[in-house]
């Protein structure tokens, strides 16, 4: 199996953070796994390596998905990363500011594709 | 009664009624007589023949009459009667009673030369000679038309001054029934007021600003609204009749808190219900109710000089209280008292009602975050699901698909079934316990085992103390109690920033008590009755599940015949404590 480049999921449910973590390890990619917004921007601020393109979820604790979008445009260096949002809601404001938003529940081929498509 | 006779050949003269003939008048009492007579001015005296024709005249009928001597005598006394009483035959009739009855007197219109007219008292006298055969008549008219005109005056006077009280009381009567209608209008007004401007509301802060501007201006000169909130007094609503002076009457009760337990005023109108009515405010009284002399100045700005305070009552005891002041214009009348209290009522289902429809319309916002919240929450785990699934089918495709990979898929798969099973058994008590449809059944159990049971059964990511000493037994439904437990601790668990939560158990004066205290993130006191709220959660939304866990578990106590007690302060963690009777009833 291919090594792949690294791949960010945010999710503050523990099942749907590892459940995407293991299928797209299965795959290749590496993975690092984060519960809210606010560790997204941590790491993505302070990441020697940039991840290829970020899972983020929208209904979080302390800070949540939209937020990070809003920051994401408004800083340079992290809006080169891409994002693909994963939301369960009907039709959340400030997803335009993602490059792909994939409804939940996500179907795995869907998941792959995007991770492909971006990475 | 005189009579009168005559000498054949002296004039006519007055006879003292006597059987004398002998005593005749001297010469000098009849010069004297002729004299008097002579100089009379304020009455006519005159003779008149038998037939009434004038025989002698003196200077106060000249006067009176109008008539010299030389014009009259001769001539029939008829033309002193006015045409009707000529025409009546007046003149003749009294002439023909005095020559009956000797005498005649009487008042009447009388006519001067000129034609004029004026109001006469008479006496007509019969003279007759000593043979007493009638001879003529002696006649003394006096003029009383000044007198007649001055009784006439005072008549008139007193019908005036009679009519003038009349219609003074009729004034009167006439300005207190103006008074009163116009007092009938000011409620009517005020009454249509207040139905406009409180039933066309049915926003609760609007309708506690209305409550207070119905009678401003008008009724009062300013008003205000306080309401009893979780054991405190609020202002809520002002209204002045100079707004710049509003915010004196907001800046009094925010710096000036009232005491809800004080024995008059505000709070003891909103205790009691009782109206409070001040006629009379005096700078003494401001001064002994003001707390210090900055209150007392901002009173002062305000100048009450009286207030009628009146409960805002609602079918479920006092909503608070509407006070009704009047500066520096006067006074309230005790029927303004009256009028106040049917204000207050009003106002009182008014804010009623409008509670009412806030509360409503809270419960179906709530249900619909509900509904929202709920289909977030059962599609996480059906995503956890489906992505599972996902995975088993990919990796059945390939040529190195392990057993033992695919039996883990399976158990998380089984993991995220459970999860939508146990969100949609939450969903189901709430509607049973909401429509009252739990029945409990009891068994003899430990608290302490079933608590330790919960305990290994919870997946859990932090560690669980519990610390139990000796038994802590009941009558209790144990899956009832096991759904309690299960809620409080995976809620501290959730909440308590992985660090441990500790469970104790203990029985006290045949209570059991049963506590989980975490270390996480805490409740803010005003929030801490709202986390057993159903849909409420400490924080919304970001912490996953119904936030039903906790109404849950307070039902499940209640339905016990116990409750559940929280302590906690933010960033100290949560101590919920639940308390359970031992024995039955």
């Amino acid at each position: 199996m291919p090594v792949r480049g690294t791949v960010l999921v945010v999710d503050d449910d523990p099942e749907i953070r590892e459940s995407l973590g293991e299928l797209l390890e299965d795959e290749g990619y590496r993975t690092v796994r984060l519960e809210n917004g606010q560790q997204a921007l941590d790491y993505l601020r302070s990441a020697s390596e940039r991840p290829c393109v970020v899972f983020l979820d929208l209904m979080m604790p302390v800070l949540d998905g939209q937020a990070v979008l809003r920051e994401r445009a408004l800083d340079p260096e992290l809006a080169k990363v891409p994002v693909v949002v994963l939301t369960a809601m009907g039709n959340p404001s400030g997803i335009g500011l993602a490059n792909r938003v994939l409804r939940k529940p996500v179907r795995l081929e869907a998941l792959l594709s995007a991770a492909e498509e971006f990475s | 009664m005189l009579t009168y006779s005559d000498t054949q050949d002296g004039p006519l003269m007055p006879r003292e009624p006597t059987d004398s003939a002998a005593e005749q008048p001297t010469p000098l009492q009849e010069t004297a007589l002729e004299l008097l007579v002579e100089s009379v001015v304020d009455y006519a005296i005159f003779v008149l023949d038998a037939d009434g024709r004038v025989q002698s005249w003196n200077p106060g009928a000249e006067r009176i009459k109008g008539y010299r001597a030389s014009e009259i005598v001769g001539r029939n006394y008829r033309v002193f009667y006015t045409p009707e009483a000529i025409a009546a035959h007046e003149p003749e009739r009294e002439l023909n009673l005095a020559a009956e009855h000797g005498r005649v007197e009487g008042e009447g219109w009388r006519v001067r030369k000129d034609g004029s007219r004026f109001w006469a008292s008479n006496v007509l006298v019969a003279l007759h000679d000593p043979q007493g055969r009638l001879v003529g008549f002696g006649k003394v008219t006096r003029d009383l038309t000044l007198r007649r005109q001055a009784e006439e005056d005072a008549r008139r006077l007193a019908e005036e001054k009679a009519a003038r009280q009349a219609s003074e009381e009729a004034r009167a009567d006439a300005e207190r029934a103006r008074r009163s209608a116009e007092e009938a209008r000011r409620r009517l007004t005020l009454l249509a007021r207040s139905s406009e401007l409180l039933a066309t509301r049915l926003d609760y802060d609007e309708t506690l600003a209305a409550a207070a501007r119905i009678a401003v201006p008008g009724f009062a000169d300013w008003a205000a609204v306080d309401v009893l909130e979780a054991g405190r007094i609020r202002r809520v609503a002002v209204a002045h009749a100079d707004p710049a002076k509003a915010h004196y009457a907001w800046e009094l009760r925010e710096r000036w808190p009232m005491d809800p337990d004080a024995a008059s005023g505000i709070p003891a109108v909103i205790r009691t219900g009782r109206t409070e009515f001040l006629p009379a405010i005096t700078d003494d009284l401001l001064g002994s109710i003001c707390a210090d002399d900055e209150e007392l100045r901002v009173v002062r700005e305000l100048g009450p000089t009286a207030a009628i305070t009146v409960s805002l009552r609602t079918s479920e005891g006092p909503a608070g209280a509407l006070s009704l002041v009047l500066a520096r214009t006067g006074g309230f009348e005790p029927e303004d008292v009256e009028l106040a209290e049917e204000l207050g009522f009003r106002a009182g289902l008014a804010v009623q009602n409008a509670r009412l429809y806030r509360e409503a319309r809270q419960a179906a916002q709530m249900r619909e975050e509900f509904v929202a919240v709920a289909s977030h929450e059962l599609r996480t785990p059906l995503a956890a699901l489906s992505l599972q699934i996902d995975a088993m089918r990919r990796s059945l495709g390939r040529e190195s698909a392990r057993p033992d990979e695919f039996a883990a898929r399976c158990r998380k798969a089984e993991v995220q079934v459970g999860r939508i099973d146990a969100l949609i058994s939450q969903l189901l008590d709430v509607g049973r316990i909401g429509a009252g449809r739990v029945e409990l059944t009891r068994a003899r159990m430990d608290l302490g085992t079933l608590a330790a049971e919960v305990i290994a059964h919870l997946d859990a990511q932090a560690k669980v103390e519990l610390r139990r000493s000796g038994p802590v037994e009941g009558s209790w439904d144990r899956d009832r109690l096991e759904q309690l437990v299960t809620n409080l601790v995976s809620n501290a668990i959730k909440y308590g920033k992985g660090r441990p939560v500790t469970v104790s158990v203990e029985a006290r004066d045949g209570v059991a008590r049963l506590s989980v205290r975490d270390q996480g993130i805490g409740i803010d006191p005003k929030d801490q009755r709202r986390v057993f709220e159903k849909f409420e959660r400490a924080s919304s939304h970001n912490y996953g599940g119904f936030g039903l866990g906790l109404w849950i578990a307070r039902e499940i106590a209640q339905l016990h015949g116990g409750r559940i007690l929280l302590e906690s302060h933010p960033g100290e963690g949560a101590d919920f404590v639940v308390e359970l009777p031992m024995k039955l009833g």
